[in-house]
């Protein structure tokens, strides 16, 4: 079966809160297949580009394409094949994680439900946490098992915001090199917003730099580098921020 | 373009598919339900309270007046079948702002959980709650005041069907206010929930209200259920005619929750409020 080249593509995405542009006219395009960073300050407009290609916000004008289909037409299709995680949207509190795991796993339609989660909890070490529930999980943990969740249904589309927010340097590197290696043996797309550089540096394959609701630049990590001749990728991003050698 | 498959999707039969997203509703609310014995023991709390303050008032009636068997009988009644409607519509909201106190809208409506299959499956789960949470109550009026509403026959469970169609649309409505307003409408629509209860008049004729109330009372479809009860109550049999109009009513009512539900839910998509609906 063929794969749509581009996961996603925004054609002049705009988004407006009263007097406010979030979004301002933005061009995306994420090949499938690559980890993509969005990246930019507080109210770059990150999360609302985030909440539009989740369909959780109505665009104020633009096209959305996601796996090739249009997302504001055919939800109904695309949503099988995508997921999401964010430490800022939740889940069910008093239910265990087995539990949300069952609920979302049907959500899905994901076949081999129980061997899919002990799978997953073998691969994200939330064995021993399957029967607490949601609201008894410290952070690091409740990301675990939303991560967990977020890959219930082998998404061919995987958007992640902070994806190891609240994570130990050491739980955060072996999630970061799992999160790789799904996108790698499964082909899939790894769309994220992340404040975390050296996270960045090391998963992605493409940058893509907002500010002020418009994409100010677009690369490589290496290629970002090179541009701005910094060192690391937090010194382009400090450069953008404050408008130094722009 | 097609989109490409992955190795544990299954693609089953959309009909099949759909009963899995609304079975996976049912079930996130009944391990809530299950797990939390205080929320279950809250569901068959208040029909059982309400059943057995207005089951002294009517059995003190009788006591005081011989001949007040049919009140007596209303009052009983009409507090089971009214908490069938309050219950159902209570139902659906609370389902809803389970969803909004622990912040899992965005995952919801992020998977394939259409509007219309949460609606469908947040209708067939209180559905289920309802009858069960007035099972107590049954018994108590059976045990205590020898009362048996099934005595009533087989319109009983017209009487029901009707009421819990009055409590979905109502219910889509209270849920709107919340789309609309956030969490801090929430007063108002626990508030809402009883708002009609005076007007359906559940234990006296509509007669008693003062006319402009009238007016309304006879615009709700439960007021015709519970007039059609009194009557059968009263020996004056069924008023079929009465069961008729709350259904089309009912109809009329429920297409147009719809399209307020419908409309409050794109609001809600295009201000950001599936991602922050609080205060």
């Amino acid at each position: 079966m063929s794969q749509a080249p581009w996961a996603i593509q925004t054609k002049r995405l705009r988004k407006v809160f009263d007097d406010l542009v979030a979004v301002d006219d933005i061009d995306l395009d994420v090949q499938a297949g690559t980890i993509t960073a969005l990246l930019g300050s507080n109210g770059a407009g990150k999360t609302t580009t985030m909440a539009m290609l989740l369909g959780l916000l109505q665009p104020t004008a633009g096209a959305i394409t996601m796996l090739g289909l249009d997302l504001l037409k055919e939800r109904a299709r695309i949503a099988p094949f995508i997921n999401f995680s964010s430490p800022y949207v939740d889940l069910p509190n008093r239910l265990t994680v087995r539990q949300n795991l069952i609920v979302y796993g049907h959500l899905y339609g994901t076949a081999h439900m129980s061997e899919r989660i002990v799978q997953l909890a073998g691969q994200l070490q939330i064995g021993d946490l399957l029967d607490r529930r949601h609201g008894s999980l410290s952070a690091g943990q409740r990301t675990r098992a939303t991560l967990a969740k977020s890959l219930l249904n082998e998404p061919r589309l995987l958007l992640l915001d902070e994806p190891t927010a609240s994570l130990d340097p050491d739980t955060a590197d072996w999630v970061r090199r799992l999160l790789m290696d799904y996108s790698k043996t499964s082909g899939a797309t790894i769309f994220m917003a992340s404040h975390n550089m050296q996270e960045v540096e090391r998963m992605c394959d493409d940058v893509v730099m907002m500010k002020g609701g418009t994409i100010i630049d677009r690369g490589s990590p290496q290629k970002l580098r090179e541009t701005y001749s910094r060192e690391n990728l937090e010194e382009v991003f400090l450069d953008i921020a404050r408008n130094r050698n722009l | 373009m097609t989109l490409p498959a992955t190795a544990t999707f299954e693609r089953p039969h959309p009909v099949l598919r759909l009963l899995r997203r609304l079975l996976a509703i049912a079930e996130r609310h009944m391990f809530l339900y299950l797990g939390s014995w205080p929320r279950f023991i809250e569901t068959l709390f208040w029909p059982m309270l309400n059943m057995l303050m207005l089951g002294f008032v009517s059995a003190y009636m009788l006591h005081q007046f011989s001949s007040a068997t049919v009140v007596a009988s209303v009052l009983i009644a009409g507090t089971i079948l009214n908490e069938i409607m309050l219950r159902t519509t209570m139902g659906m909201m609370v389902m809803f702002l389970e969803e909004i106190w622990s912040r899992n809208l965005g995952h919801l409506f992020t998977s394939p959980l259409g509007v219309s299959d949460y609606i469908a499956a947040s209708m067939g789960f209180t559905f289920v709650k309802s009858i069960v949470s007035i099972v107590p109550a049954v018994i108590v009026a059976l045990l205590l005041f020898h009362f048996s509403l099934l005595a009533l026959g087989w319109p009983v469970s017209l009487f029901a069907l009707l009421l819990i169609m009055n409590g979905w649309w109502y219910g889509m409505l209270v849920i709107a206010l919340l789309l609309r307003f956030g969490i801090a409408a929430e007063w108002m629509a626990w508030m809402s929930t009883w708002l009609m209860v005076p007007l359906m008049a559940p234990y006296y004729p509509v007669t008693i209200l003062p006319g402009w109330m009238q007016i309304i009372s006879w615009s709700l479809p439960a007021t015709y259920v519970f007039e059609s009860m009194k009557s059968l109550i009263a020996g004056h049999g069924l008023q079929a005619d009465y069961l008729a109009k709350a259904l089309l009513l009912n109809i009329v009512y429920f297409i147009g929750a719809a399209f307020v539900f419908y409309r409050a839910f794109q609001g809600a998509r295009k201000r950001g409020g599936l991602l922050q609906v609080g205060e």
